[in-house]
């Protein structure tokens, strides 16, 4: 599916908005690599699947479409405000905010500042917590310019199986430098507040949690090797009203293994939790 | 025509390759246990001694710099160092190339020790700025995204502290400061020379151009053409900003090693280079923590990882000869490539790697004594033909050896 791309002025920057599918909202947060519609409206699998039973609105993050944008962007609260922001200029209130591992994060943060303005709260493989024994690995060193060995290290700490295919499609070892200036420039941005502290965390958020009111779902994958399991169980532990679902067969890069599994269960989970109420949100004229 | 030494000063008490081989690193995660401080305080007794000798040799100015984390280079504090050689010299420059603007909390503590050193040395401090190392920003766990924002704005503080009576406040993106108002102030007024460091970013470049600042090339394996290349786009700048370009603002860091014999000297050096190279490695791929995300633009991060990549897999291609043999052979090629980049001011790293005190004083002594006049005086008629103006400069005029 072809997604509709636009853009909506807030005072940080312009952001590329990607829209598609009808019914309830859901506002999608994208990752580091490799869950971004294109500046073209191509979706991945994942947003394409979901748009069969929600208008999917996915937005840029700061510095994925254009580097200069990081200029206003240093902490993790900047991107909260630039997410209600977004919610406010398109008139979405109270959707399902989904985020993934980078954008699961700024997720989080949202639901914990504005708690009240979010209908349900799903987080796939989402950065963002410091977990006692469970450092995240590290991901800048692995994604790190490796001019003999490919992207090899950074295939293995995202894939489950880092030497097939999807792994190596979406990650190949000696990409044409187009391709290649693509990957450098979404690892610069978000090490632009991944970096530091290392390591993609906020060390409050975990102790914030409890002030998360929404219905969340939490998803992981099972081979999960840069945010492992025990992320999960955290963010679970932590939310009030919290689901944790584990995924079999994928690592981090769980949209691209496991696109179908994962839709049905963030899908699944919607469903149950879709009251009258929450099915009446809409977007604005 | 200046000359500089050049110091990485490296710990030598490694068994580098063994180092290496067990740690995959030479930069940020070697252990320091392997630092043996007795080991290291004969390195810096010899190092202090080599930079003695070539303010005795005539050399127009001795240099240190900063590294962190690393047996490539121990100078945490380059400053410390640069206090130390005040004491050791007595008409050399001394250049600090440079501190690394963006690692401090704020650049006061840099302007301070500036101004303590140039007044220990009675004024010979040449000031360079440098936005650090990649590894660098792992070391100090600093987002390297906004590394050359925080640099542009520390050298703009420094520049105003120096040039503008305090206090005054300063309310910046990365620094606020109630109270800028360094004690003492440089005895060079209205400041030291000023230089940034760099390894030739159109950025940098730009930058040195438009507001007359020094321009020091620090990639000491920077190729010869791709060096030409930055030179032509500095005097372009120059030119574009409405200024007459001055020799005296652009330097080039190089290795050299002179021998009695040709193939002596090139044996000599590869022996004891490796050592250098070895500690050169990231984490597990060539120089992988060089570039950490943001310190470089995505763009110049592909074309650096595809250009590596091609030298290693590509036939070998005749490199540049190089600055290493009998004095009449380095001579010869120092003076071609300086000619081809009309600069005035070469900075020479005699030591590197493992090679031992008595082979780096050899060297030097080859060097000042037969190879830097004939250098010095052609480059100067040269240079004088090319910009007849360029004696004026206030970077040259400054404690120039005679």
């Amino acid at each position: 599916m072809n997604a509709q791309m636009s853009s909506v002025e807030t005072p940080a920057m312009d952001v590329s908005i990607a829209r598609l599918g009808e019914g309830t909202p859901l506002v999608y947060l994208h990752d580091v690599l490799f869950d971004l519609v294109t500046p073209e409206g191509d979706a991945p699998p994942l947003l394409d699947t979901l748009a069969r039973s929600y208008e999917v609105v996915a937005p840029a993050l700061p510095g994925f479409r254009d580097l200069t944008q990081l200029a206003a962007f240093t902490a993790v609260g900047d991107y909260v405000l630039l997410v209600r922001d977004v919610l406010t200029r398109l008139g979405v209130e109270r959707p399902h905010l989904v985020g993934t591992g980078l954008g699961g994060w700024i997720a989080a943060e949202f639901a914990v500042f504005y708690p009240d303005e979010v209908g349900t709260l799903t987080l796939i493989n989402s950065f963002g917590l410091r977990v006692e024994g469970h450092p995240t690995a590290r991901f800048f060193d692995a994604a790190a310019p490796n001019a003999l060995g490919g992207r090899r290290e950074i295939r293995e700490l995202l894939f489950l199986s880092p030497d097939d295919v999807p792994a190596t499609d979406v990650l190949p070892d000696f990409p044409d430098d187009a391709t290649n200036e693509r990957f450098f420039a979404h690892v610069h941005a978000a090490a632009r507040i991944g970096w530091q502290p290392p390591a993609f965390y906020e060390a409050r958020l975990l102790g914030r949690l409890n002030r998360i009111v929404a219905p969340a779902h939490v998803v992981w994958a099972a081979g999960n090797r840069l945010v492992d399991v025990a992320h999960g169980r955290a963010f679970q532990a932590g939310i009030d009203d919290a689901e944790l679902t584990i995924i079999e067969g994928a690592g981090h890069a769980i949209t691209v293994e496991q696109p179908g599994e994962l839709a049905r269960a963030i899908v699944g989970y919607l469903d149950r939790k879709d009251t009258p109420d929450r099915a009446s949100t809409s977007i604005g004229s | 025509m200046r000359f500089f030494t050049f110091h990485y000063m490296p710990y030598q008490g490694l068994d580098a390759a063994q180092a290496i081989d067990d740690y995959g690193v030479g930069w940020c995660t070697l252990p320091n246990s392997m630092c043996d401080p007795e080991v290291m305080a004969s390195n810096y007794r010899d190092y202090l001694d080599q930079a003695a000798l070539a303010d005795e040799l005539g050399f127009d100015g001795v240099t240190v710099n900063e590294h962190h984390q690393t047996p490539f280079g121990t100078m945490p504090n380059p400053n410390v160092m640069a206090g130390a050689v005040a004491q050791r010299t007595k008409r050399a420059r001394i250049a600090v190339f440079g501190n690394a603007l963006p690692l401090r909390s704020t650049p006061m503590s840099s302007i301070e020790e500036y101004a303590m050193i140039d007044l220990l040395s009675n004024g010979r401090l040449e000031a360079g700025f440098v936005v650090g190392g990649g590894p660098e920003y792992y070391s100090f766990a600093l987002s390297p995204t906004n590394a050359r924002d925080r640099f542009a704005e520390a050298l703009s503080l420094a520049r105003r502290a120096w040039s503008e009576p305090g206090p005054f406040r300063w309310d910046g993106v990365h620094y606020q400061l109630d109270c800028v108002n360094p004690w003492p102030r440089p005895l060079q007024q209205p400041h030291p020379p000023i230089w940034v460091c760099g390894i030739g970013s159109p950025s940098t470049l730009e930058m040195c151009a438009r507001e007359n600042l020094g321009y020091m090339g620090v990639n000491a394996s920077q190729g010869h053409v791709d060096f030409v290349g930055q030179c032509e786009y500095f005097r372009k700048a120059a030119d574009q900003y409405g200024r007459a370009y001055d020799p005296a603002r652009v330097g080039w860091l190089t290795h050299i090693h002179v021998a009695p014999d040709d193939d002596q000297a090139v044996e000599e050096f590869a022996a004891h280079a490796a050592y250098g190279g070895l500690l050169t490695r990231g984490f597990g791929g060539p120089a992988k923590t060089f570039y950490p995300p943001g310190h470089l633009p995505p763009d110049r991060l592909a074309k650096w990882e595809r250009q590596i990549r091609e030298s290693y897999t590509a036939k070998p291609m005749p490199g540049d000869p190089p600055l290493m043999g009998t004095p009449e052979t380095v001579a010869e090629r120092l003076i071609a490539r300086l000619k081809d980049y009309k600069i005035g001011n070469v900075v020479i790293a005699f030591q590197w790697g493992s090679m031992p005190h008595d082979m780096v004083t050899r060297s030097m002594r080859m060097f000042a004594e037969e190879v830097m006049p004939r250098v010095r005086a052609e480059l100067d008629q040269y240079l004088d033909e090319l910009y007849p103006d360029r004696t004026q400069s206030d970077m040259a005029t400054r404690g120039v050896a005679k």
